[in-house]
């Protein structure tokens, strides 16, 4: 048996003038799990696409398990070679046994459709990732999390002998990354292939057993992952986000945001929260547990009962406008489905909603001011390429989730309210994300950050709220809490004694 | 095969398929190479297209078409589409038939047809769909069958001459020898060309078309602009019923009807999209030019009229498969 399962020969990939991919030579080992690891646009998403068949190379070839070349997706599907993508795209509208079981032969006999025997299939791989109550619910009720999950059975039901994933933990909670960790060992152990590309470095180097570094479409590096090997990468890719750290910032001011009574959708249930100037709180919580509800109700974005000021003046909730009037900016969770105005250009990303006098006149534009505003913010944000009409959509995630960022932040807001500011994004991406973040502490906003992960909770904020079932279970400052009470906290289990943490492991889920 | 072709999609990451900015002007540029390279090899053949007052009565008597593809640029720009254009353009005949039997003035007899059709887009079309959260299929749909049946009532389901002097001179005069539906198309499009491309409203249309739920969470107030969109499109086909109902010197129960689907072959094929976010007023322009040369190369070197339209779908259908395959290459 050949020890090597996918072997990437002088691969390019152009995309007008850009080189994705500047002629790679690579190859996978059978039986391995290898992480593809490279700062934002390195190309190491545009090479999982020409492995899985998406994208066609310019130039190059790529040759599957059993030594053929794949070209295009069907050779790709032929050869056993799955991609999970980062998004899930699922259909909603149906099932997750029907999405999981969706296209497999043995769920259906000649045209009809066999329901029983799809739903055995997809109660089969979907064991250990998910409770097999979820079999019949409609895939869109799930959350997000679920959802990546029943997007992973759904590859797996397809029986891969290379199974790609790009970024698999961005959306998946605890649980969740657990889940995969262990279907991942399996399928190794059973012999498959898997690459991974993420930029969550720990977690991945972690898991690999090779590592694969690109650089500007180049590999740069290649090689088992050793000790040494994970602290020069990590040194590598994070070079950039450790020069930009905030300096620590002084200490809070008066009380900005102020919520009180608020009800609301889902059992959203908190009696007061107070934001001050200069401050970042981050909410936590399992997924579902409200915190982007609560996150989504301070912004303006969702309705509830209840108050909520900026600085002492109500703004009427679930208006957005209002919320906006009031002083609040908002990064919404999920940058491709909320966010992100895929088709237009970075310059009227950066400035969309944007009504103040600077960039208008009366109803109209102010075209040089909105030339030179984009063109600040695209240099203050780091956005790059530094092209001003380029589309969003062909911009790396990280880089778009700076445009997000910029739009919010360039309104001088009183009360920004980040809903997972750098969910899916690479480290450099996510230095320049909470520098900008903790630059608009400094300048005296309150800034509120939902935080699934963490390393981010720790590493960004100054307290931590976290939420269970729509209600706040902890309020504290930061260096007042550990890693294992917040975990007990939005779990809803007690520490026996909370000056003696328990391991996380040990907390009954 | 749909089974198999669903889980493609499953487990595929959305490639991005948009051209950037400057493209697309490339891309316009071509079109218009493209219909004037017609004009040119058809003129030593046909000696009617190199007489002047030939072109003017035909671009007179697609002003009213290029009227209605405008505000439905608007439309579609921001997802959409308004079925009941060719209806409005009929039934504002109607109403300038009751106004004139009313014996009221002629500029107030534009101002309340205008107003009228104004009206039902925003505060029907546009209300219902913004904040009625209905499909805009749906609610077109009951427009583009109820005002033609309004207008066989109010016309009591025959042609009715109307005598009015002033939309006589408006869909028939000339200034300095251009036609004045020529000249109003014009300033149609120099009015919405500017309320599209330089105004803060216009950056919001494309904005609520390329992600409504992103426009809104940045502060776009998306339903009104959504209404106003509507609005735009109503009053465009109620200026262009005006043309019609002055060029006929009658109201007709079946006037204007299936000039929706002539505007919305000019609107597609200059490049504007029913996804959303993507299209301009030039290409809307470009694409009626383009159809108008066309079919006046095609009936003038005497194919039978009846083709024309067989053509015409062909034609759109090559055009959006040209930019499909460019797109996926």
């Amino acid at each position: 048996m050949p020890t090597s399962s996918v072997v990437v020969t002088g691969v390019t990939k152009l995309y007008g003038a850009t080189k994705a991919l500047a002629g790679v030579d690579v190859s996978f080992r059978r039986g391995v799990v290898t992480a593809v690891v490279g700062a934002n646009g390195s190309g190491k998403s545009t090479l999982l696409r020409v492995v899985s068949g998406l994208l066609d190379p310019s130039s190059g070839q790529v040759e599957g398990p059993s030594g053929r070349p794949v070209r295009g997706l069907a050779s790709a599907q032929d050869a056993g070679i799955v991609l999970v993508p980062q998004e899930p795209t699922l259909a909603g509208h149906l099932t997750v046994w029907q999405n999981v079981s969706l296209g497999r032969p043995e769920a259906a006999r000649g045209p009809f459709l066999r329901d029983r025997a799809g739903r055995r299939l997809a109660a089969r791989y979907l064991e250990g990732l998910l409770p097999a109550e979820v079999l019949d619910r409609v895939t869109s009720t799930l959350n997000k999390s679920s959802r990546q999950l029943v997007q992973l059975a759904a590859a797996m039901a397809r029986r891969p002998v290379v199974l790609m994933l790009d970024e698999p933990t961005a959306v998946l909670d605890e649980d969740g990354v657990q889940a995969l960790h262990a279907l991942i060992r399996r399928f190794v152990g059973e012999g498959g292939t898997v690459l991974i590309v993420s930029h969550r470095l720990r977690d991945v180097l972690e898991l690999a057993d090779d590592v694969v570094v690109l650089r500007n479409g180049l590999v740069s590096h290649t090689g088992p992952v050793t000790p040494q090997t994970e602290h020069q990468i990590v040194r590598l890719l994070s070079a950039e986000e450790r020069e930009n750290r905030p300096a620590h910032r002084p200490d809070r001011g008066h009380v900005v945001l102020e919520a009180s009574g608020l009800r609301g959708w889902r059992g959203l249930h908190v009696e007061h929260l107070q934001v001050h100037a200069g401050e970042i709180v981050g909410i936590a919580g399992q997924s579902g547990s409200g915190r982007s509800r609560l996150a989504s109700v301070l912004a303006g974005a969702h309705p509830a009962e209840g108050r909520v000021t900026v600085d002492g003046t109500a703004f009427r909730l679930g208006s957005i406008r209002s919320a906006q009037a009031a002083g609040v900016a908002y990064i919404p969770e999920d940058r491709q489905v909320t966010a992100i105005l895929g088709n237009q250009s970075v310059a009227a990303n950066l400035l969309v909603g944007r009504e103040d006098p600077t960039v208008r006149r009366g109803p109209f534009r102010r075209r040089a001011a909105e030339q030179a505003e984009s063109a600040a913010l695209i240099d203050r944000f780091e956005v790059r390429p530094r092209d001003p009409e380029r589309h969003a959509a062909l911009l790396s995630g990280g880089n778009q989730q700076k445009l997000v960022v910029g739009r919010a932040l360039s309104r001088g807001a009183k009360v920004v309210i980040a809903d997972e500011p750098t969910q899916g994004v690479d480290a450099s991406a996510r230095g320049a994300i909470h520098a900008a973040l903790a630059t608009a502490a400094a300048g005296g906003s309150a800034v509120v950050a939902v935080c699934s992960e963490f390393e981010e909770l720790f590493e960004l904020c100054d307290r931590v709220v976290v939420v269970r079932d729509g209600s706040v279970v902890l309020d504290r400052p930061i260096a007042q809490v550990s890693q294992d009470e917040v975990l007990a906290s939005s779990l809803g289990s007690h520490l026996p004694d909370p000056t003696t943490p328990t391991p996380a492991e040990e907390i009954p889920s | 095969m749909t089974i198999t072709q669903s889980t493609t999609e499953t487990s595929s990451v959305p490639e991005p398929v948009v051209a950037s900015g400057p493209s697309t002007l490339k891309q316009q540029g071509l079109f218009f190479a493209i219909v004037v390279a017609m004009f040119l090899v058809a003129l030593p053949f046909l000696p009617q297209l190199r007489s002047g007052p030939y072109l003017m009565v035909q671009l007179a008597t697609y002003s009213a078409v290029l009227i209605m593809a405008l505000g439905q640029t608007f439309v579609v720009v921001q997802v959409g589409f308004d079925l009941s254009t060719g209806a409005m353009q009929g039934f504002v005949g109607g109403l300038v038939f009751l106004f004139v039997g009313w014996h009221l003035a002629d500029g107030l007899v534009i101002v309340l047809s205008l107003a009228a059709a104004l009206g039902i887009g925003v505060l029907v079309h546009g209300l219902l769909i913004a904040k009625g959260k209905m499909n805009f299929f749906i609610v077109t749909l009951a427009s583009f069958t109820i005002l033609p049946s309004l207008l066989r009532v109010i016309l009591d389901g025959s042609s009715k001459p109307v005598h009015s002097p002033a939309l006589d001179s408006l869909a028939n005069g000339s200034v300095l020898g251009i036609r004045t539906p020529v000249i109003i198309a014009a300033v149609v499009f120099g009015l919405m060309w500017v309320l599209l491309n330089r105004t803060v409203f216009g950056r919001n249309v494309y904005a609520v078309g390329s992600n409504r739920e992103a426009a809104r969470l940045a502060g776009v107030n998306v339903d009104r602009v959504t209404m106003i969109c509507y609005g735009i499109c109503a009053l465009c086909a109620g200026i262009a019923g005006l043309l019609l109902l002055g060029a006929l010197g009658a109201a007709d129960p079946s006037a204007g009807l299936g000039n929706e689907f002539f505007a919305l072959t000019a609107v597609l094929l200059g490049g504007t999209r029913f996804s959303g976010g993507q299209g301009t007023l030039l290409g809307t322009l470009l694409g009626l030019l383009f159809l108008i040369v066309l079919s006046n190369i095609l009936l003038l070197s005497g194919m039978p009229q009846f083709w024309i339209g067989a053509v015409q779908g062909v034609v759109l259908l090559i055009a959006v498969g040209i930019d499909r395959a460019r797109r996926d290459a």
